[in-house]
Order: C-alpha cells, then sequence, then structure tokens
C-alpha cells in the first residue's frame, strides 16, 4: 500500500528551467492556479451583478467581505481598512487552497512548509517594516515589557526578542502542520477500511468521514487563524503596546 | 517526506508568488471595490427607505387626524342637521294643527248658519201651512173666508210665542 506522505508528492506537470532554476508548472501550482480562478473569479462575477438584493453567490462574497472587514474593525480599528485587501486576500488563498484539499486525489498547497513559511515570513518582513516606517527607531521599545522593572530587562528583552522573531515560525508551522496531519491522518485511516475489508471496514469508514467533517472546520478555521494573527501584528506595530 | 525536498521549493515559491499577487490584484482592484459599492449603495438604499417610510408614516398620521375631525365635524353637523328637521316638522305639525282647528271651527259655524237658516226656512213653512189650516179650519167653523192678512197676523202671533 502507498505510503499516508505520497499524497504530498510534487508531480511535475510542465517542465520549466530558467536560468538553471527548476520552476516548472506541478500539481502545487495547479491547485494554486485554481485557487486564484475561484477566489479572484468567482469573488469578482459574484460581486459584478451588484443587485440590491444579492443571489447565492454574491451573498457568499458579501459574507466572506463582512467577515474579514469585521475581524479587522475588531482587531486593528478603523485604521485597518488600509490593510483590508491584503488580509482578504491572505484569508481567501489559505481557505481555498485548504478546502481545495479536501477533495479526493486532489493536493494541498498549504501542506508545504515552503509555502506556508514563505506566506508567514512575508508578513513578518511587512508587518516589520511596518513597525519601523510608523515609529522609526522607537520601534525597539516593543521589546520592553512596559511596566517591568529595569533590573528584570536582561532577562525580558532576549524573551521578547525570540518570541517576536519566532512569529513567522508559529505562523507557518501551525498551518503546515494541520494540513499535514489531518491529511495524514485521514490517509492512514483510509488504509484501515481496506485492510479490516468489508467485515470491519465501515468502523474506520465511520470514523474517516466524522473527520473529513473535522478537518473542513480545520481548513476554514486555520485560514481564520492565519488571517486573525496577522491583523495582530499589524495592531502590534502599530500601536506597539 | 515530499516537504523537505528543497529541490521543488524554487518552483512552490515562484508560483504561490505568481498566483497570490494575481489573486491580489483581482480582489484589490476588482471584487473588493465593486462588492464594497454594492454594500454601500444597499446601504444608502435602505436608508432612504426607512427616511421615505417614516416621511410616509407621519404623512399618514396627518391624513388619519384630519379624517377624524372632519368625522367629528360631520357628526355634529348631522346632529344639528336632524334637530332643525325635527323642529321644522314640529313647526309644520302645529301650524298643520292651527289650520285644522280654525278649518274645523269654521266648518261648524257653517254647519250652525245652516242650521239656523233651516229653522227658520221650517218655521217660515209652518207657518204658511198653518196658515192655510188656520184659514180652511175658519172656513168650515163659520163659513166665511178670513182676511189672510189677519190669518197671518194671528198665526205669526201664535207661532212667536212658541218659539
Amino acid at each position: 500500500m502507498a505510503s499516508p506522505l505520497e499524497q504530498f508528492e510534487i508531480k511535475t506537470i510542465i517542465p520549466i528551467e530558467i536560468g538553471g532554476v527548476d520552476i516548472s508548472f506541478t500539481n502545487s501550482s495547479l491547485m494554486m492556479a485554481i485557487t486564484v480562478l475561484i477566489g479572484g473569479g468567482v469573488v469578482a462575477l459574484a460581486a459584478s451583478r451588484g443587485a440590491i438584493v444579492p443571489g447565492r453567490f454574491q451573498s457568499i462574497a458579501e459574507m466572506l467581505y463582512e467577515f474579514i472587514a469585521g475581524l479587522i474593525r475588531e482587531t486593528i480599528g478603523a485604521e485597518g481598512r488600509r490593510y483590508f485587501p491584503i488580509i482578504f486576500t491572505l484569508f481567501m488563498f489559505i481557505l481555498i487552497g485548504n478546502m481545495l484539499g479536501m477533495i479526493p486525489y486532489s493536493f494541498t498547497f498549504t501542506s508545504h512548509i515552503i509555502v506556508t513559511f514563505v506566506m508567514a515570513f512575508t508578513v513578518f518582513i511587512g508587518v516589520t517594516v511596518l513597525g519601523f516606517a510608523r515609529h522609526g527607531l522607537h520601534f525597539f521599545s516593543f521589546f520592553i515589557p512596559p511596566g517591568a522593572p529595569l533590573y528584570m530587562w536582561p532577562l525580558l528583552i532576549p524573551i521578547e526578542i525570540i518570541s517576536y522573531l519566532s512569529r513567522p515560525i508559529s505562523l507557518s508551522v501551525r498551518l503546515f502542520a494541520n494540513m499535514l496531519a489531518g491529511h495524514t491522518m485521514l490517509k492512514v485511516i483510509a488504509g484501515f477500511v481496506f485492510a479490516l475489508g468489508a467485515l470491519a471496514g465501515w468502523l474506520p469508514l465511520l470514523l474517516i468521514t466524522a473527520l473529513t467533517g473535522l478537518e473542513i472546520l480545520i481548513a476554514f478555521l486555520q485560514a481564520y487563524v492565519f488571517a486573525i494573527l496577522t491583523c495582530l501584528y499589524i495592531k502590534d506595530a502599530l500601536e506597539l503596546h | 517526506m515530499p516537504q523537505l525536498d528543497p529541490a521543488t521549493y524554487a518552483s512552490q515559491v515562484f508560483w504561490l508568488v505568481v498566483s497570490f499577487v494575481v489573486l491580489a490584484l483581482i480582489l484589490w482592484r476588482i471584487a473588493l471595490p465593486r462588492i464594497s459599492n454594492t454594500l454601500e449603495n444597499r446601504q444608502q438604499r435602505i436608508d432612504s427607505d426607512i427616511a421615505r417610510a417614516e416621511e410616509i408614516a407621519a404623512e399618514a398620521d396627518g391624513v388619519l387626524s384630519a379624517y377624524e375631525e372632519e368625522l367629528a365635524k360631520a357628526r355634529s353637523n348631522a346632529q344639528e342637521e336632524l334637530h332643525k328637521a325635527a323642529e321644522a316638522v314640529m313647526a309644520e305639525a302645529e301650524q298643520h294643527y292651527a289650520s285644522l282647528t280654525e278649518k274645523l271651527a269654521a266648518d261648524s259655524d257653517a254647519a250652525h248658519q245652516r242650521i239656523d237658516g233651516a229653522r227658520t226656512e221650517a218655521i217660515a213653512g209652518i207657518s204658511g201651512m198653518v196658515e192655510d189650516i188656520a184659514r180652511q179650519a175658519v172656513e168650515r167653523l163659520v163659513d166665511t173666508s178670513p182676511e189672510p192678512a189677519s190669518v197671518s197676523s194671528a198665526v205669526n202671533a201664535a207661532l212667536e210665542g212658541r218659539t
């Protein structure tokens, strides 16, 4: 039987090589392209009618819009409106990527650490640049916990710096590990269905059905967590404490 | 574990950046402005509808109070009209009664006069008859025809004594 990790294999569809670097169009790239198609195309089309009384698709687009708008309003405040497009894109990209991964035989590009890490690291760099642009060198005061006595600084400042630097790692590993673990678990239990056969195979089948529901919830939740943490980081950069 | 194979990293990062930027541009430039426009339009529509509804409600209140006023006025008018009509009917009835009484009185007077006339006529008739009877009686008794003048005067004297 195939390994449960086989589903994460990157398979080249169109080999492309520029300057000795392999940038082939792979199954991962295909799912990203479909994500763009669904996320951009459907949302743009659904919103294009602009009906006063929305139809089904328009309702979904508006619900997503108001969901993210509400999230930003609650975490960053009125100032967060400027970051709405980028957070909405992040959320949609991860959400659709996760959901597409739930389709059997498809591929989950968010289950690859390099993808989640690039996204998290970009957020990290962007937020840091934003912090410096907003506060200049005063941004370093972020690493001094407010109200801490002076003699605690040598201990607290390294802790704060480490915690700040570990943000992109925790952000990327959280998403990657959730996707990896969920899909691996589904695959392993699916293997049990075949191993136990017609006699007792329906037991893991029931379990896998329930777990698929859970995985869909996690697919949504991780996109939400990624978006809300990005919001919180932006808020930190804007207000320091 | 395929995730730890650095040979695929360049391709993944390249396509991630490309697709993410494309998605961001589509959403940022096309989709999100459309949605926010729609939402704004809807909010405006709702606000204006609510304002119009309030206006109409106020108008309806005005109409209702005007109607009630009109109704009260009409009711009092009707009351007055009814009163007037009743008075007119009463006056007419009284008038009828009075004229009827008058006519009855006149009729009864006329009747009285007629009765009186008839009586005097009857009496006059009687005197003629009585004169004839008296003359014939006198002729039979004394065999002479008396003077009609003296007979009538005697009869008149006798009748006058009766009445």
